[in-house]
């Protein structure tokens, strides 16, 4: 878990071969020279089956699995009886290796009082929950379908907790801890009032997060890779996948910030070996502190880390990861087996927004909802499946897994509907019915690849008709009046609250399903839907709560960004309001049978008087206008006379009417003695041109502008002829 | 619009005005006033009463060809914003700086102080130019926002008058005055900015709301309650006629005006262009306003608004389906 590495291979037959008799050797305390002189191999031999170049023949890998106490089928697919691991053995042997190295203070004496990533963070449990399942999706691995996470909360007492502080060194990370306390300062404080909560208590929290189908924690010790960026490094974001989410490295603080003692402990097990071939229960924590110091001799910069007390001439002495001990990942509660992924162990669980002490079911009810409350989509997809349990030490007490129904169901409900394309209605009529409506959402050309052009992706909005009890005191709960907006990751970015958004609205639920996430499951998206996803991508901020001007999104996209994303959520929002706008009978609680006939405003053309259509112009050199126009009639057997009139427009009144040099009919027309222009009967449109009389204009002619209009129109009597 | 003509070539492509963003006194709007795709920008029921200046970010766009063409004649083009609010007579105008990105864009921020505005006001783009040696001619115009600052008389969304169930005899505080109706079946209020009639559900009248309102009904009572809304209806509607005819104006010169009420400009133009068949809008104002001021022709007006009325609610119609029930029901 934990931020991903792109182009990831899956592990082939050969490594997890290789995995196997790794960990056999381990469990028996062999070496691979022992195991080559056993065989009668060499010893390259036995090291390329460990590194997976090279699987063994069929009777090497007979013969191993004998030496090994195994059985060849375990060693061959992982089935059957695998290595009997001797914790007892494994817990002698780690106890002399592991411990705390801090890092010393600075020659400079500078002095950093914590790492400012933690608090730039709210720090509740919603926040953290979509953290973790964010950065696991982030490493999901390819060809993986589905993403499991699994949250314990495992409340320590008594030979439990003992147990545990012994496993992680407590004795000598307490000094540290102690001398932190010390410090009057934010964190200082925090880690004296939660030492002396432990000592009076005698309980500590943990909560485990174990995920699968995950890269796990890649990389060497240092340099790049996501071990390091995630242990050893701040501000480090390792993310290569073009969709993940996080980009700013600052949301694993988010971990540190939920501990009572800065104390994150991470058990891992690789898809990808590392360099040397090691692979599973990569052990290591840390411990992130204020600058810290008792004496003039020991002094310590902050940031302390937990694993195998190394020494070499690069580093001088140091902690790095600390491999293959089941007892060390038993014992710290991180052991997984041999699954791919990655467990973290937040030490002393608390809620620090929290006054209150928060009991296990009630924390563990948080993290239900706030899994449903921001992965719904993923959940209802399958891509994602997440259980909470709660543990009592090793036991389990109760937990189960994570319905996305349980909480949001209505969203969850207008999503299947639409997946399915199945139920879906043209118009909101009564609850439940669900609506999908394109919107457009038109991206900018990217800076950091001029040839690839700005585009318009097809958004999708699902508006679902709200069932409500008239009350609304649940609305909170149930995000009534929300739209929720996600893209392919299948975390909800943000839920906009839309309450009021006309008057009399229905109650509704809405979700806007961008980029990524607007195609259906078993739909390959299409590359305007890539687009978007990416440009949405880059306008999330460290939080990835919204869709906005982030500095990225200057760098990359021309131009306008922000707009666009404006305008889409503008037309999105538009879009419901028309969905959801009331009918007019229900604005006012009058009878219908009086509303409709007291409609006032814009309704059909009831003028049956000729009109002027589609007139032109232009100013000629004496100053006169020259101007042509039709007239659309109603067709009828009378005639209509009218009078047009060139009319030189006022800033205020009805203009100044002017006289004609000229009136000429030219189609289904005549003029009579009184200069006005007789329509012939049954026809749609008739025509004229003249022109005006200088003589008669108010102003120069270059001054105004004009319109033309029919005056005294009136139809005439049978018998009277033009 | 009416088709005007200039004497000079203006756009032909659309003036597009955007209003968006913005916010009151500084803050983030409380709640969001916008209804983008009828320009419409709701500033009444804000959750929010104690608000001073409103902003918004105002955004013009031409057609990009036209504009060059017409910078290649020197024409120097600007995009104006002009915000009118006919209820307190303000007018101002904002110039809107040319976007550095876009040749074809200005942008702007609009600050209305609420104290100047009451009702409807609209803001409009104007785009002008240097046309032939005439600066600031005319070019171009966009749609117009219509930006409420009280709620407004017939609601945009629905068109239609409001009509409400009330117990005279037990009326909330604001509706005090209809105690004094309580004898009476429905009272039509056009004096407070809403029009709305209002229906007296107190027990004198209890079989009221089952005469009125909207479900089955057997023959007998179909035509019951066609004739009594008609009644209702018809009674409203030369009310605020007559309410909108008093309303209309005369500048200095003599020469009508529309009323300044949106409602009531509606109805006249409802009426009067069934009473009117043959005038254009300007006649047919000045026709409406002489007649009505005048002793002789007062009471054809009348008569020809009652018509016109009638023609609207289709009086006629449902008078004819009440006489099949009838003849049906003897038969």
């Amino acid at each position: 878990m934990l931020h991903s590495l792109g182009g990831l291979e899956v592990v082939s037959e050969a490594e997890a071969i290789g995995g196997r008799l790794k960990e056999a050797l381990v469990a028996r305390g062999l070496t691979q020279g022992e195991l080559a002189k056993r065989l009668g191999v060499s010893s390259a031999a036995v090291s390329a089956w460990i590194s997976g170049a090279k699987p063994p023949s069929k009777a090497n890998l007979a013969a191993a699995a004998a030496v090994l106490h195994v059985q060849p089928e375990w060693l061959l697919f992982g089935r059957g009886e695998g290595p009997a691991v001797d914790l007892d053995a494994e817990r002698v042997e780690y106890r002399d290796q592991v411990g705390w190295r801090f890092r010393p203070a600075p020659a400079d004496g500078g002095r950093d009082y914590g790492n400012a990533n933690v608090w730039a963070f709210d720090p509740t449990i919603w926040v953290m929950v979509r953290d973790i399942i964010q950065n696991s999706r982030d490493a999901v691995l390819m060809g993986t379908k589905q993403v499991q996470v699994t949250f314990k909360i495992v409340r320590l007492r008594g030979r439990h907790l003992q147990e545990f502080q012994k496993a992680v060194a407590w004795d000598q990370l307490a000094p540290h801890l102690e001398a932190s306390a010390q410090i009057d300062q934010r964190l200082g404080r925090l880690i004296k009032h939660n030492l002396d909560a432990l000592a009076e208590k005698r309980e500590l929290l943990l909560l485990v997060v174990d995920d699968r189908g995950t890269s796990g924690l890649l990389g060497e010790e240092d340099g790049e890779g996501n071990f390091a960026a995630l242990v050893r490094n701040n501000l480090d974001s390792n993310k290569q996948s073009g969709t993940a989410g996080g980009a700013f490295g600052l949301g694993k603080a988010v971990l540190w910030r939920m501990s009572s003692f800065s104390l994150v402990l991470f058990g891992s097990n690789l898809s990808v070996p590392t360099g040397d071939g090691l692979r599973y229960r990569r052990i290591m924590g840390r411990c992130d502190l204020p600058w810290h110091g008792n004496d003039e001799e020991n002094r310590f910069a902050g940031p302390g880390w937990f694993g195998r007390i190394n020494e070499d001439s690069e580093h001088g002495e140091r902690t790095v990861s600390y491999w293959d001990n089941e007892a060390l990942a038993h014992d710290l509660y991180l052991s997984r087996g041999e699954d791919i992924g990655t467990s973290v162990c937040i030490v002393g669980f608390h809620d620090p927004s929290s006054e209150e002490d928060r009991t296990p079911p009630d924390m563990a009810r948080e993290i239900k909802a706030a899994v449903a409350d921001c992965f719904w989509p993923d959940l209802a997809r399958g891509q994602l499946r997440v259980a909470v349990d709660i543990y009592e030490g090793p036991d389990r007490i109760s937990g189960g897994e994570v319905s996305a129904d349980e909480y949001r169901e209505e969203f969850v409900d207008a999503f299947r509907k639409w997946m399915e394309d199945e139920d879906l209605v043209e118009e909101l009529k009564r609850p439940g019915d669900v609506v999908a409506v394109p919107v457009p959402l038109n991206y900018p050309k990217r800076r950091a690849d001029p040839t690839h052009p700005n585009g318009t992706h097809e958004a999708v909005l699902l508006v679902r008709y709200a069932e409500t009890d008239g009350s609304d005191h649940s609305s909170g709960d149930r995000r009534l009046n929300e739209l929720a907006m996600f893209r392919g990751v299948g975390m909800v970015v943000q839920y906009l609250p839309l309450k009021g958004i006309c008057m009399g609205a229905l109650p509704f639920h809405a979700a806007l399903l961008c980029g990524e996430g607007a195609a259906r499951p078993d739909e390959e998206p299409e590359s305007a839907s890539r687009e978007a996803d990416r440009f949405l991508r880059t306008a999330e901020p460290p939080n990835h709560d919204r869709w906005t001007s982030t500095p990225d999104l200057g760098t990359e996209y021309f131009r306008p960004g922000r707009k666009a994303i404006d305008d889409f959520i503008a037309t999105a929002k538009d879009m419901i309001r028309n969905l959801v706008r009331p009918l007019p009978d229900e604005l006012s609680d009058g009878p219908n049978a009086l509303k409709e006939l007291l409609k006032i405003g814009e309704e059909e053309d009831v003028h049956i008087r000729p009109r002027i259509h589609r007139p032109t112009g232009i100013l000629r050199d004496d100053g006169s206008w020259s101007v042509s126009a039709r007239i659309r009639v109603k067709p009828g057997d009378s005639r209509w006379r009218v009078q047009p009139v060139i009319v030189f427009e006022q800033e205020s009144g009805g203009g100044a009417v002017v006289d004609w040099k000229s009136l000429e009919p030219e189609n289904n027309c005549s003029i009579d003695e009184s200069g006005r222009l007789v329509i012939a009967p049954n026809v749609r449109e008739a025509s004229f041109k003249g022109t005006s009389d200088p003589q008669s204009h108010p102003i120069d002619a270059r001054e105004s502008s004009i319109t033309i209009d029919l005056r005294k129109c009136e139809l005439v009597e049978e018998g009277v002829r033009a | 619009m009416t088709d005007r003509i200039f004497p000079y070539e203006t756009l032909h492509g659309d003036v597009r005005l955007g209003l968006a963003g913005g916010g009151l006194d500084d803050h983030p709007w409380p709640r969001d006033p916008y209804t983008q795709d009828r320009r419409l920008v709701e500033l009444y029921d804000l959750d929010k009463d104690d608000w001073r200046i409103a902003q918004f970010e105002m955004d013009v766009t031409l057609p990009s060809d036209e504009l060059e063409k017409l910078n290649e004649r020197g024409a120097d083009v600007r995009a104006i914003a002009v915000v009118e609010c006919s209820r307190t007579c303000y007018r101002e105008t904002v110039r809107l700086q040319p976007s550095q990105d876009e040749p074809a864009r200005w942008t702007g921020t609009l600050e209305l102080e609420r104290a100047n505005f009451h009702g409807k006001t609209t803001v409009h783009a104007l785009v002008v130019g240097e046309i032939d040696g005439y600066d600031n001619r005319f070019l171009g115009l966009s749609e117009a926002w219509a930006l409420y600052f009280n709620e407004p008389d017939v609601p945009p969304l629905a068109g239609t008058m409001r009509v409400s169930w009330v117990d005279f005899d037990e009326p909330v505080e604001e509706l005090r005055f209809l105690r004094d109706f309580r004898e009476h079946p429905f009272f039509t209020d056009l004096q407070s900015d809403q029009p709305t009639l209002f229906l007296n559900r107190a027990t004198r009248f209890e079989g009221l709301p089952a005469l009125l309102d909207d479900r089955r009904r057997t023959t007998g009572e179909r035509a019951l309650h066609d004739g009594e809304r008609v009644s209702i209806v018809r009674t409203v509607w030369m009310a605020m006629v007559n309410a909108a005819i008093a309303s209309i104006r005369v500048d200095d010169d003599g020469i009508p005006d529309w009323p300044v009420e949106d409602w009531k400009r509606a109805v006249l133009r409802m009426v009067l262009a069934r009473v009117y068949a043959t005038k254009s809008e300007s006649e047919l104002l000045i026709e409406a306003f002489e007649a009505w001021k005048s002793n002789e022709r007062a009471g054809e007006l009348e008569s020809r608004v009652q018509v016109a009325i009638d023609d609207m609610i289709t009086a006629g119609k449902l008078l004819r389906r009440t006489l099949d029930y009838m003849r049906s029901a003897q038969s």
